[in-house]
């Protein structure tokens, strides 16, 4: 019996029901034990047996999937494990070697940096623009609302992923093919094309350069100055284009950050903008003054959700520069360079002082956004 | 009665929607047109959008390089049974956190918030440990059991769910004689269908593409599933295009099904929930 895979998954399904069950029983029955120490009503033990019951699955599993593998990672952290070796008591080193000695993960570091204080941003913005021209109510509006959200359900393909490294193709991928018929054809496009193209790359040799600890490459691109006619974005090619590529990916998959500003405007009381057209406000006003100051929860929700999101990368990265060993660390995050330390070279220890630092890093930067709030989230208007 | 000038601002809204949503499902488009060519014309230069001539041979090639039946049959165990775990708990824990009073409630949920930025890397070695301790290394239980635990995302939609239903509903079926357990499951579940639907459909759909689980805990080759399997047309230094889109292609129309059938569902199930707390 238990030699078919299929019945052995089903006989231990079962048998986790029960424990689950067993194991809410007895949850339900301890915290009906403390409510009697506190000398509780009757009705009020009922109430917290069922409840504590109730919430087991989710207490037992938070015990088990949680807990316990955040202690053991926190204890290997300290540790030289390496498999196979047995774990070796270390102190602090992995951490010290992390942030004082490691090149590579500071780049790591500086690389999920830019990610997230460019690549946020440009997503957010994007989300909500696409949601703000959706909330129009005509025809059509639910097709387009799935093609948006299409990428946040098929996207983290593996296949897919590859379809856009083939796209990117600096040479003779169809993006570039695209950009190069729309300079030919439409002046003003062209001018606007090379202008991002100057942009971007600046931006990405200064982040280069704090890498690198020196600025070279930002000065050439700034003698080089403003690009040829020629000129289209060098993709998945050069350094400088490397995390950009990334960032497409980011603002492509913006689609779930775009149902939640829908649902916000969604929320929006018919009755307020009614009352300002009445007053006179044009669409424009009405946006800055009643649509925005509202969605503000929202974009909040999206910021920090984002924000854990962001610092957390790994798909893109491992399927557009998991074989491209040169171009690889000029666009490698932290998750992805843990990755790389526990999976390739077995370096447990040293991979669970990354995600450790990694884990701090997001809980620092949550607990400011949520201090922040009280400056720019609105929950109610005036 | 539309004006002149109406009209003209509604073909820019079009025309501006289009533009937008045209790179949204261009990579798509791209690998049905790649599934559909000779490998001689995926690399073609300029690149070709229309393949000519339209060939089925990817297909069948493929189809006799691994048993796919076998693939399929492995995702519907695993996904149908990670589904199903999902659905026990995870509305149970919902309601809990929803409606039941009790000190130390608010507690429990604003910890499960925080699990939710908790990075995945974190726990993923030392669960790989601990089941490998367990032997359950290169069977399905890593990949369906968790599910059985009640996902702290779900719970919280559930939760959120939960408290649009009126309070004095529960309250009055309680008086009526119900124990908690039956006001969950004969009142509060069966209103909860249009929540249930959408996490139904976001589970399958995790679970269907899920590829780093089976990666880590799968050994032999007949216990892949789909999404792992079509990887090994993914080598170190040439990946077989020709196979692996046509394949994937194949591999992702349950879920696109799903998702056309049922957006209407999750849509709705996000757009409901507030987020205000």
């Amino acid at each position: 019996m238990t030699e078919n895979p299929y019945y052995y998954t089903l006989i231990m399904a079962c048998a986790t029901v029960g424990f689950i069950i067993l194991s809410s029983l007895l949850l339900g029955g301890l915290a009906r034990l403390i409510a009697k120490l506190f000398g509780l009503t009757k009705v009020k033990q009922d109430n917290t047996f069922a409840g504590y019951f109730f919430a087991a699955p989710w207490i037992v599993g938070f015990l088990i999937f949680v807990v316990a593998p955040m202690l053991a990672s926190l204890y290997w952290s300290f540790t030289n494990y390496r498999i196979p070796n047995a774990p070796e008591w270390l102190w602090f080193q992995n951490y010290t070697r992390l942030i004082l000695e490691d090149k590579e993960f500071r780049s790591s570091l500086v690389n999920t940096l830019f990610l997230t204080v460019i690549g946020l941003p440009l997503q957010i913005s994007f989300a909500l623009f696409l949601a703000v021209l959706l909330n129009q109510k005509t025809r059509g509006e639910r097709v387009f609302r799935m093609s948006f959200y299409l990428p946040v359900i098929l996207g983290f393909n593996a296949a897919v992923l590859l379809c856009w490294r083939l796209m990117l193709n600096a040479g003779n991928g169809i993006i570039n093919q695209i950009i190069r018929a729309l300079s030919n054809g439409f002046l003003p496009f062209s001018y606007l094309n090379r202008a991002i193209i100057f942009i971007v790359e600046l931006v990405n040799a200064f982040f280069l350069g704090i890498n690198n600890q020196n600025f070279i490459l930002l000065n050439k691109v700034w003698e080089a100055g403003f690009p040829a006619a020629n000129r289209v974005p060098m993709w998945v090619q050069t350094p400088l284009w490397s995390k950009m590529s990334v960032i497409i990916l980011m603002v492509w998959g913006c689609g779930s950050m775009m149902l939640i500003f829908l649902a916000g405007l969604n929320n929006i009381p018919k009755e307020l903008h009614e009352a300002a057209e009445v007053d006179g406000a044009g669409s424009w006003m009405r946006f800055w003054k009643i649509s925005l100051p509202l969605l503000t929860p929202y974009i909040f929700y999206n910021t920090v959700v984002g924000m854990i999101a962001a610092l957390q990368i790994f798909e893109p990265i491992y399927v557009l520069y998991r074989d491209n060993a040169t171009l690889a660390p000029t666009a490698y995050s932290m998750v992805y360079y843990l990755w790389r330390a526990t999976f390739r070279f077995n370096e447990i220890g040293y991979g669970s002082a990354i995600s450790w630092v990694v884990l701090v890093l997001i809980l620092i930067v949550t607990i400011i956004q949520f201090r922040l709030q009280k400056r720019w989230v609105q929950y109610e208007l005036y | 009665m539309m004006t002149r000038n109406d009209r003209f601002f509604r073909g820019i809204y079009y025309a501006t929607l289009i533009m937008l949503a045209a790179p949204f499902v261009l990579p798509f488009l791209w690998m049905v047109s790649t599934a559909f060519k000779s490998p001689s014309q995926i690399f073609a230069d300029p690149p070709q959008w229309i393949p000519n001539p339209v060939t089925l041979d990817n297909f069948t090639q493929a189809w006799g390089l691994l048993d796919f039946p076998l693939l399929f049959r492995n995702s519907f165990i695993v996904t149908g049974l990670s589904v199903f775990g999902t659905l026990l708990t995870s509305p149970l824990v919902g309601y809990a956190f929803a409606t039941l009073p009790g000190r130390g409630k608010t507690f429990w949920f604003n910890l499960m918030l925080a699990t939710i930025m908790i990075p995945s890397a974190i726990t993923l070695i030392p669960l790989f440990v601990l089941f490998s301790k367990l032997g359950w290394v290169d069977t399905y239980l890593p990949l369906v059991l968790p599910s059985f635990f009640a996902n702290a995302v779900y719970v919280f939609l559930f939760r959120q769910f939960f408290r649009t239903i009126p309070m004095d509903l529960f309250e009055s079926a309680e008086l009526d004689g119900c124990n908690p357990w039956q006001a969950y499951w004969r009142i509060a579940l069966p209103l909860a269908r249009p929540a249930v639907s959408a996490v139904a459909v976001f589970a399958f759909i995790g679970a269907w593409n899920d590829f780093l689980g089976p990666l880590v805990y799968l050994n032999t080759a007949d216990k892949y599933t789909v999404s792992l399997g079509l990887s090994l047309f993914q080598g170190v230094y040439y990946t077989q295009l020709e196979y692996l889109m046509p394949m994937s292609l194949a591999a992702l129309l349950p879920v696109l099904a799903l998702f056309i059938f049922s957006q209407h569902y999750f849509v709705e199930g996000v757009l409901t929930t507030r987020f205000e707390g």
